[in-house]
Order: structure tokens, then sequence, then C-alpha cells
């Protein structure tokens, strides 16, 4: 939806109460809350109720957030915003939308990023549609981001702190989005904000640091195994074919990984470099086998006003020297971005390199390592 | 302001019932106690007994037993002929604290029949009468439908029941009668009937199951010898009391209260239909409570509805209250035999008696301009391909 349509489908009479905040229950969007709410805008709160813990684990205390309990925090401390708060169901759309593809793609030997789903295609479609259903034309989250908005268009900046930053999961993120979309915490850093919390005294102020994928509450291969359902034992090999070892399903492997394989004996640290679904091998070598000269992106999505205009008049072959993110963990490294066209790029390392894992996301910042500028998934 | 249309999860105490909990206070003590403070609360218990008796048009002899709600009468009810032999017949449309008690009988071997309704939502006596048999123990079928507000012929239903199973005990669940209809144990021709006190002002965790004269109930909690040792538990004598002093007060002008209610509920349908001519009113041409309308609006996702209301400060429900925010398709337009994605697009309003003729226009306008707001956002930004 345009921000027209956003704009005429909101009474003039809501514009004073028209930010919808997602809420974990977490301590990071408790202040979101707080900041947003000190400025005077009228908030509705709202938790996404995504997954029942019960389908993948038997135990739902060790869910690490967005479980009921959260929801109790997050209720406490709308209650104490004095804001109306609600819990939302997407559980059938967050299932099809971000688990579904979570699990098929450790199944076909490649790394997803759930959360870069659950942003585009939950956080900032579903949810988005709901805050306007409800009358409201913005919604806000507790991400560590920064958007600037300049005559050309929205961009979107790295968070201040940089140990937490978050923009890398919302690569995918439109202009149209940016434009009603607020991140109330990108200015601060993550102990100013427990700070802020403690000071004001929100319940949240002291939780611990949720998980990487918050519906996963014990190990991710379990995870995969129990939902996808299938479990193939496979063969390790070296480059050369020589089988070194068994594994229990190549959905447990990621490429670049070199804990957890269990195989010893050898005078060098092994690295997976590669990983076969359809003959359930995972392929071991060296760091140095793990280097690509160049790798390719696809889907790729334009974030940056100025980029989106070039592609957008069909200019295409064409450089830039950027800094290029391939991991949620990855300080970002030089590299040479080659636009073949619209959806795809090529991209070729500078001095330093890093390891890829087809699946994850390849994002692309400036030369300051402080705007992003476009996104999409490393191909294989 | 908030205006509150939804008085079938819960019937907020209103001026006059404020007016009286601090007498109720005064009767707090151990009814079982000796002394005069046990004595006091005694009398404040057996007054609200007696009061509630006359109010549901008990007989003298017939025994009411205080609960905590209407849920542990319910399961009382289950509990007592869960041991006794015979089938048990019920309804479909049923509130939870009487299928769920039934379901897991059932699961343990019990031959349970949940007789569905009409496409009006009606228990009719005929359905039911197609399932009793002789050795038929419990027919348990609500007096009036929480989510629909549909009543059921109770008395035609206990008249084929007594033809059929003389033995069988007929219960009556009539949470939502009260206060909205006039409600007779005698006429009703039941040989139990359950109460809740919230449902009509009074407290949450109070309620009543009346025993007819002559049927004998085994009790559900055991412990002292409360209530003539039907219900064992210290009575939760505020609770009780205020329930008895609400009771007496509503029944007092019940039949202003329900044409209050009925112009209402007729009003606001008039209108909606009016502003809105594709919705759809369950249960609309059969006998309903005076209060409660439900409305199929079709484009719209309930639970957003009923969130676009409540910003607007104007409280209604999607049929049963839930909290978990995982919300269930409503069981009762199910067994009415609707689609699921029509049940999802179902809202229930449910009067007060207090609420001014003056707030309907600004009811209907809200829904109105909320339904149109969520059909635009539908048709823009399609869930899952959302179009520029």
């Amino acid at each position: 939806m345009s921000s027209e349509v956003a704009e005429k489908i909101t009474p003039k009479s809501m514009t004073d109460r028209s930010i919808v905040v997602a809420m974990s229950g977490g301590v990071d969007s408790s202040v979101a809350a707080y900041l947003l709410a000190k400025t005077g805008a009228q908030l509705v709160g709202v938790s996404m109720q995504v997954w029942d813990y019960k389908k993948s684990c038997s135990d739902n205390s060790k869910a690490t957030c967005c479980s009921p309990a959260d929801f109790n925090d997050a209720r406490r401390v709308a209650a104490k915003l004095d804001m109306p708060y609600y819990v939302v169901d997407f559980e059938a759309y967050f299932e099809r939308e971000v688990i579904n593809r979570f699990v098929e793609t450790y199944q076909l030997g490649m790394t997803p990023n759930p959360c870069i789903d659950c942003n585009s295609r939950v956080k900032f479609r579903e949810l988005r549609e709901r805050a306007l259903s409800f009358g409201c034309s913005h919604i806000a989250t507790g991400h560590y981001a920064r958007i600037l908005e300049s005559a050309d268009g929205f961009h979107l900046l790295r968070g201040v702190d940089r140990d937490k930053d978050q923009s890398y999961f919302l690569y995918t993120c439109r202009q149209d989005e940016l434009g009603k979309t607020i991140f109330p915490i990108g200015d601060y850093t993550k102990s100013q904000i427990r700070e802020i919390a403690r000071e004001v005294g929100l319940v949240t102020a002291d939780k611990p640091e949720s998980q990487d994928i918050c519906f996963v509450a014990g190990s991710v291969q379990d995870f995969v195994a129990k939902i996808g359902g299938r479990r193939q034992r496979g063969d390790f090999v070296l480059k050369d074919g020589t089988k070194i070892g068994e594994h229990e399903g190549v959905h447990r492997f990621t490429v670049g990984q070199r804990k957890g394989l269990n195989i010893g004996g050898l005078s060098e640290p092994l690295y997976v470099i590669d990983l076969d679904p359809s003959s359930h091998r995972v392929i071991l070598g060296s760091r140095d086998d793990l280097k690509r000269e160049s790798f390719t992106v696809r889907e790729m999505h334009w974030v940056n006003p100025r980029l989106i205009k070039r592609i957008g008049v069909g200019e295409s072959s064409f450089e830039l020297d950027i800094i290029v993110q391939v991991r949620s963990r990855h300080h970002g490294v030089r590299a040479r971005m080659k636009v073949l066209d619209k959806d795809t790029c090529s991209f070729t390392w500078h001095d330093e390199w890093a390891a890829i894992s087809p699946g994850q996301a390849a994002v692309v910042y400036d030369l300051q390592n402080e705007e992003l500028l476009a996104g999409g998934r490393i191909a294989k | 302001m908030i205006i509150d249309c939804d008085a079938n999860a819960t019937y907020a105490p209103d001026e006059r019932i404020r007016g009286v909990i601090s007498s109720c206070l005064e009767s707090l003590g151990n009814p079982s106690s000796l002394h005069r403070g046990g004595q006091r609360a005694r009398a404040a218990l057996e007054e609200a007994r007696a009061s509630i008796k006359r109010v549901i048009g008990a007989g003298n002899r017939d025994i009411l037993v205080f609960t905590s709600g209407a849920t542990e009468a319910n399961n009382t009810v289950v509990a007592a002929v869960a041991g006794r032999t015979g089938a048990i017949v019920s309804a479909s449309t049923e509130h939870h604290c009487v299928l769920q008690p039934l379901r897991r009988i059932a699961l343990r071997g019990r031959a349970v029949t949940f007789v569905s309704p009409n496409g009006d939502g009606v228990i009719t006596a005929e359905s039911v009468a197609a399932v009793v048999t002789p050795d038929t123990a419990l027919v348990s079928v609500m007096a009036a439908n929480n989510e629909t507000g549909v009543l059921n012929p109770i008395p035609a239903i206990v008249s084929k029941v007594r033809e059929i199973a003389p033995r069988a005990l007929i219960h009556t669940d009539a949470a939502q009668l009260l206060g909205k209809g006039s409600l007779s144990m005698k006429d009703l021709g039941v040989d139990l009937l359950t109460l809740s006190a919230h449902k009509i002002g009074a407290l949450p965790g109070t309620g009543a199951l009346c025993i007819r004269d002559g049927v004998h109930i085994e009790p559900l909690l055991l412990g002292g010898s409360q209530e003539g040792k039907l219900r064992g538990g210290t009575e939760n004598i505020f609770g009780v009391a205020l329930f008895g002093a609400v009771a007496e007060m509503m029944t007092a002008d019940l039949p202003a209260r329900c044409e209050r209610m009925s112009a209402l509920r007729d009003a606001f349908e008039e209108q909606l239909m009016h502003a809105l001519p594709d919705v759809a009113i369950n249960g609309r041409g059969v006998a309903r409570l005076p209060n409660t309308s439900s409305v199929f609006i079709p484009g719209v996702r309930a639970d957003d509805l009923i969130v676009a209301m409540d910003l607007e400060r104007i409280l209604i429900s999607s049929g049963a209250a839930c909290t978990s925010g995982k919300p269930e398709p409503s069981h009762v337009l199910m067994a009415m035999g609707q689609e699921e994605e029509r049940t999802r697009s179902t809202i229930r309003v449910s009067f007060r008696a207090d609420l001014s003729l003056e707030m309907v226009p600004r009811v209907v306008r809200a829904l109105t301009n909320a339904v149109t707001r969520m059909r635009q956002v539908m048709r823009n930004g399609h869930r899952g391909t959302y179009v520029e």
C-alpha cells in the first residue's frame, strides 16, 4: 500500500494516536514505547502471537521471548505508560511465511535468516496492515537502527550502538515502509536503554537478552528435525570425496561452520565448505577452501533513494565500492559491487574476505559503513 | 467515556449496585461460627438464598447451593452424574464449562451426545427427543446462548424428555438468562439450574446451583458441612450477599429493563443494517435475549474490529472472551453450520440496560467507520501479496 493511501484512510481525528508499537515483552521495545509516550504521541501497544512453543518444545519455560509470560510483561509496561495493549494472532501467517521457509532453507543445505523474513513479511506488512485497520498510520519497533529523512527520501542507517545494530535485518524495508516506521531506540546504546528502563522502573529493565531466533527454544537443529520431520544421516567427506565420518543430517550444518563437527585427529582445523542435500554429504576443508573470489546475490532490495532511482530508470551494469556484511554478526568488509540487473549483483572482495553461506543475506553499506544501501540473498 | 456493549461478558456494577456494596461488607464473617459475628454472616447468607430463590421462582423446598460461579455449578452437575449409569444428552452450543467436563467423561467411555442446533442456533425439543432414550441419565441444555442470545425452548424440551426418560435429570445453564428475561425454575420444569452473579452486576467468583426438591446429587467439593453438605468450603459471604441484593434490585424492574435493552438492540440492528446492508444477524428470526446481537460483517476480521472499537472506547466482543491472543473460531457458530471464515468475521454486541439510546448512533457510526477502513485496507494491502 502506498503512503498516500495510508494517509487517506487515517481520519484526522485519529492522528494524535496513530502509532502501533510492536512490543515483545523485552527491554528494547519497552523503552521504545516509553520514549514515544514521553513525546505525547498516542500509542497502541501490540504483541504478536507468532508461535505456539508446544509445537516444537515440550518445555514452555525455555521460550526466549513472545511467550505468555513475556506478553504479561509487555502488558504491565503498557499499563504503566497508560496505553492500550493487545495481543494479536499472527500464528498461521508466521508459520507460513517464516517457519516453513526457515525449515525448507535448512533442508536445501542453505542457511536461512528468519528475522529478515519476519521483518519483511510479518512486521512491515501484516503488522502495518493491522495498524492501518486500527486507524494508526505508523508502526514503531525496538530495532537498533535509524531512519533519516532527506529531500530525496528516507535513508536507513545503522544504530548508534554498533554491537547491537540491527539494520542488517531490515534491508527489505521499502521507502513507503520507512516513511511510516519509527525506530525510537536507534540513537541509544544498549546500556543507555537499560539505564532508562531502570530509571523509569519498567519491569523489563533487567530481562536477559533474547536469543538469536525467537521461536527456537532449544537447538536450531532439533527444531528443524522436529518441524521438518525428516532426518537423513550422511557422510562427512573431504573435497576429493574421501569419507572421514558420519553426521546426523545436512540441516545441522552451515557453510563456514567449524565448531560441533566432532571430527578429530587432523592436523589443521576443518570447516564446512559445502553442503550437498541430494547426496546428504557435508564437504569439509580448510579455511582457505571457503574463499570465493566473488559471489552472486539475488532477490536484491534497494533501500537508498539514489540507488532506487538509478535502478528505477533501468540503469544497470554499474559498479560501486561498498562495504558488504554477509552475516548478522559480521562487521562488514570492503568489496566491489557490480549491478547485473535490478535483482542481481555480484561482489568481488577488496583485500579482506569473509566466508559466505548461501541463503544468508548480503547487506550493502556505504563506505563509511553507516548507511544501508541494499541487500539480497547469497546464491548457491 | 467508555461505551460498554459487552454486557454478556460481565455486567459492570452500576451506581445503584455500588451503593449497596458497603452494606454487604457488614455481613463479612464465617457463617459457621456460633458467635454473633457468625450469626450475622449466616443471616445474610440465608437472606441472599431466599432472595435468589424468589427471583428465579424456585419452590420453598428447592435447594439453592452457592458456588464459585457457573463453571463450578455446571461441573458439579456433570460430576454428579459421572458416577451413575445411563447416557448423557447435551448441546454443541453449550458454554465450555459444560462441554469440557462432558468431553472428559466421554473420553473415559461415557456415552455423551451433543445435539446440533438448527440454522438459527436453536436446540429444538424434537432434536433432543430424537436422541434421548429411557435410560438417559442427564439432559443439559442452556436457557440462552451467550454468543447469539438465542433462547432454547426449555419447557418443551423438558416435557419431551419426561415422556421418554422419566428418571433423567434435566439441567439448564441459565447464566445468561438471569436479568434479561423472565426466569422461573417452576415454569422451566428443570431439576437443576445454574446461575452466575457477575452477569447481573454482582461479583465474578459467585454463582449458584438450584436443585429441585427431591433431587439428590453428590457434592463436587468435599470439606466442611456448609451448604447442607452439598458444597464444602466457607461461603463467599460478601459475594453471596451482593448477589442476593443485586438479584432483588434487578428483578424489581425487570420488564422495564428488558424493554430498554430490546429498544437498544433493535435500534442498533436497524441502523447498522441501514449503514452496512451486507451484514447478517444470527438468530434474528427466533426468540433471543433482548440485549444480544450477533452480527456477521463480511470482509473484516472480528478481532481487528474489537481493537479498533476499543480504541474508540467502545467495548464489543467476538463471542466468547479470550485472553490468550489466539482466538479459536466460535464453536457456537460452527455448530450452526457456518463456515469458519464467517465465524471469524462475526462480532457480538450485548447491551446494558442503562445505556442511553442516544449512544446507539455513535456505536453504529464507529463500527461503520472501522469496517469501511478495514475493507479499504484489505483491498489495497492484501495480506501476503502486498499490493502497491
